[in-house]
């Protein structure tokens, strides 16, 4: 009520700015109702980009606009269930750098179980040019094993020491062995 | 044979802003710098080019007619007696939108691509079918509005609407007297909100009733203060680097003419 | 809305600024529905007043007009919606204010996304007036006749006034507009395409429908000086009841720039001519002024200055 009042008002302020004002909060509004495949592929790359750091249950997830007095709001709930360690962090990060753009695009799709394997059977087949540091920090971040952190976290080489923790974790894992048989040159330096 | 990209809608979703006055009258501008221009009216059922280019009298046949092969094309065309080189084709008043096909107009609009050297299509109002099928066989857009509300907000949705076609805006009925006291949108603020090109700004001008009245577009006297201004819009379109504004001197428009000529 | 506003702002402001050449100053009763002048038949009083505001022409003010009148209705003591039916290309909401409020719209209400009342969005300053908004994302033929007509007839139940803004043209949209209601208000500017797309329009209403027109954006000194049709050319041409005449005025952009209606505006002669638009839609008696030169008017006021405290509105 006071909000229209002054809005009404105003006097300092022109009728045209106000107008304008108006006129640019509803334009967003109108244009974002118009889009709603755009909508869904930024949702979809901000779900990746926080999957990097957090694992996060998609089930509960809301993120919408909203149409306030002044302002255009986007406002998201999402559910945490786990905060990554900081070696899963870094094996994104490396899987990523190294995958550039096509690692991102993969990553906008909420990950399924069936992606998961098809991942592992394309790393398996040697189809994947992803080097296996990256793969490992794949593995890591979709599967939601606790089993993998236990492996990575116990890794008899640890993961402060010099040499590639998360390489030796992902070697300690029987999975890895069969995922990525062509990897061999760089395992078998270590 | 390359197509000629010589086939403007001229549209607008928001009713009353002047599509129609602008079709006329930039029409006349046109056939006045010497090209053959076509116009049709895609307003089926609400006919109102014929009414506002004075040509009410010699409607014989309509789009609907050619559309739908009654006659052959020229025949649907009437001949301005005033100027060589302007001709009208008019809409059929006593049918339905849907009573045209958005492949029959596209057909319309290419063979009088072909034969003239611009067409300029009156869109109606809206959204609906009877704006479909003004757009199908255009290839460029004019997009008129004016510095108000609803009218921009139609304006922005229309332009989501456009495909890949270029689109460039009219300004009209802008109020100098309204801008100024901060009463009106800017030529500027329309520009910035609809993140398009400004083909032309028409200021608001009594004398467009009385022309409408008569059936004489006041582009057609050049002694009027809006014929210059559908002059500079025409040599515009017609891709002359020319300043949208030139007749209104005053502290906006010289820095409206600034940004205009930025803008390309 | 407050009993005293009502009396500064209603009724008493239509008929004491009638100024007609010979008339004394009439004393304003009461909105009395029951009071029926012989033209007009009012449905029964179980239900509301289902009316569209309709022009073939766009531009005329259809918008405006559904805005204001909704306004000056609910002020009246009237419950009242307003409903958007141009889906698509929507302007209610703005021209009314109430834009950031939108929620839902009616096809979110016909595919049973939400409750009426979810969708309803309720006016800031008067309680007795809402508004129905349409939906911008969505194509008017998506919108089923039936659902429409159903809806209006909801609506019908709970408010005594269900105004229903018409898009421009003759398409879907219109006919969707049109199918619910009981009565036709068609808006013409006196400008030539204005007054044959209105006639157009009228011939395409249900032939039993009653139809009231209303002549909008009126400029005396164009009319006196002969470039503007009069309200009596307009008249021949349409012959259909006149409702009210309502003068251009730029009070109608700054009200829409921010979104207030221009029956706040004080002073305004668009204002009060709304004013006594719904007056008569009312049943009232107020008769339709001569149209003067603003000017002559405008002393004229001034010198029967008695009212100058409603015109503060």
């Amino acid at each position: 009520m006071l909000d229209f009042i002054n809005k009404f008002f105003r006097r300092d302020e022109s009728s045209k700015s106000l107008a304008k004002e108006r006129l640019r909060l509803v334009l967003m509004s109108d244009r974002v109702a118009l889009a709603p495949e755009t909508f869904d592929a930024m949702k979809g790359e901000m779900l990746g980009v926080l999957q990097r750091y957090l694992e996060i249950d998609e089930h509960g997830l809301d993120v919408h606009f909203e149409n306030a007095e002044r302002r255009f709001l986007l406002l998201a709930n999402i559910p945490v269930t786990q905060v990554k360690t900081s070696e899963q962090i870094e094996q994104e990060r490396r899987r990523l750098a190294a995958n550039g753009n096509g690692a991102d695009a993969a990553d906008a799709r909420p990950p399924t179980r069936r992606r998961r394997r098809r991942r592992r059977a394309a790393a398996a087949n040697g189809t994947s040019t992803i080097p296996e540091g990256a793969s490992a920090g794949e593995s890591g971040a979709l599967h939601d094993s606790t089993p993998r952190d236990e492996n990575t976290d116990n890794a008899p080489h640890g993961n402060g020491s010099a040499n590639n923790g998360t390489r030796n974790g992902y070697r300690s894992h029987p999975e890895s062995a069969t995922d990525s048989p062509g990897d061999a040159p760089n395992i078998e330096e270590t | 044979m390359k197509q000629k990209q010589n086939v403007y809608v001229v549209t607008s979703g928001k009713g009353g802003v002047g599509k129609t006055t602008t079709t006329a009258n930039l029409g006349v501008a046109l056939a006045r710098l010497g090209k053959q221009v076509a116009l049709v009216d895609a307003d089926i059922g609400l006919r109102n080019l014929d009414l506002v280019l004075g040509l009410e009298k010699r409607i014989v046949y309509d789009v609907v007619d050619l559309a739908e092969g009654r006659c052959q094309p020229r025949q649907a065309l009437i001949k301005d007696k005033r100027l060589s080189g302007l001709y009208l084709m008019p809409a059929a008043q006593t049918k339905a939108k849907e009573s045209v096909s958005e492949e029959q107009m596209e057909r319309v609009a290419r063979s009088l691509s072909s034969e003239f050297d611009v067409v300029l299509i009156d869109c109606p109002a809206g959204i609906e079918h009877g704006f479909r099928n003004a757009i199908a066989g255009a290839d460029e857009a004019i997009v008129v509005t004016m510095p108000e509300v609803a009218a921009i907000r139609d304006a922005d949705r229309i332009l989501g609407m456009l495909g890949n076609r270029r689109a460039r805006i009219v300004v009209n009925r802008v109020r100098p007297d309204m801008v100024k006291s901060g009463d009106m949108l800017s030529v500027d603020d329309v520009a910035e909100i609809l993140g398009r090109e400004i083909l032309g700004v028409v200021p608001d001008d009594e004398e467009i009733i009385d022309s409408t009245n008569r059936g004489q577009p006041v582009a057609l006297d050049a002694t009027r203060r809006l014929s210059g201004v559908y002059s500079i819009m025409a040599r515009r379109l017609l891709g002359e680097d020319l300043a949208a504004v030139d007749v209104l001197n005053d502290g906006i428009w010289n820095r409206l003419r600034a940004i205009l000529v930025g803008q390309r | 809305m407050s009993q005293d506003v009502r009396e500064q702002t209603g009724l008493d402001v239509a008929s004491s600024t009638e100024l007609q050449q010979n008339s004394a100053l009439e004393t304003a009763t009461g909105p009395d529905p029951s009071a029926v002048k012989p033209q007009q038949s009012l449905p029964p009083k179980v239900t509301g007043r289902a009316i569209v505001i309709t022009s073939g022409k766009g531009g005329v003010g259809k918008t405006t007009v559904t805005a204001n009148l909704g306004t000056a209705l609910a002020d009246a003591g009237k419950r009242v919606v307003v409903v958007d039916a141009d889906v698509g290309l929507r302007n209610l909401d703005v021209v009314m204010g109430l834009e950031n409020r939108v929620r839902n719209h009616s096809l979110d209400v016909i595919e049973e996304h939400c409750t009426l009342d979810e969708a309803l969005v309720r006016d800031r300053m008067r309680k007795s007036l809402s508004l129905l908004p349409a939906a911008q994302d969505r194509d008017k033929d998506e919108m089923p006749l039936d659902a429409m007509q159903r809806l209006v007839q909801e609506l019908q139940a709970r408010f005594d006034f269900v105004l229903i803004d018409c898009p421009a043209g003759i398409e879907h949209g219109f006919r969707n507009a049109i199918v619910g209601a009981q009565e036709a208000v068609i808006v013409t500017t006196p400008e030539v395409s204005a007054v044959r797309d209105a006639d157009r329009v009228a011939g395409l209403l249900p032939g039993d429908m009653p139809v009231k027109l209303i002549v909008n954006r009126i400029r005396p000194h164009l009319v006196k000086k002969g470039t503007m049709l009069n309200i009596e050319d307009v008249l021949d041409i349409l012959r259909l009841d006149l409702i009210g005449v309502v003068p251009d005025d730029k009070d109608v952009i700054v009200a829409t720039n921010r979104g207030a209606p221009v029956v706040d505006i004080a002073g305004s002669h668009t204002g009060a001519a709304f004013r006594r638009i719904a007056a008569r839609m009312l049943g009232e008696n107020v008769p339709i002024p001569t149209l003067q030169d603003r000017t002559a008017w405008f002393s004229r006021v001034l010198s029967s200055l008695r009212f100058t405290r409603s015109e503060r509105g």
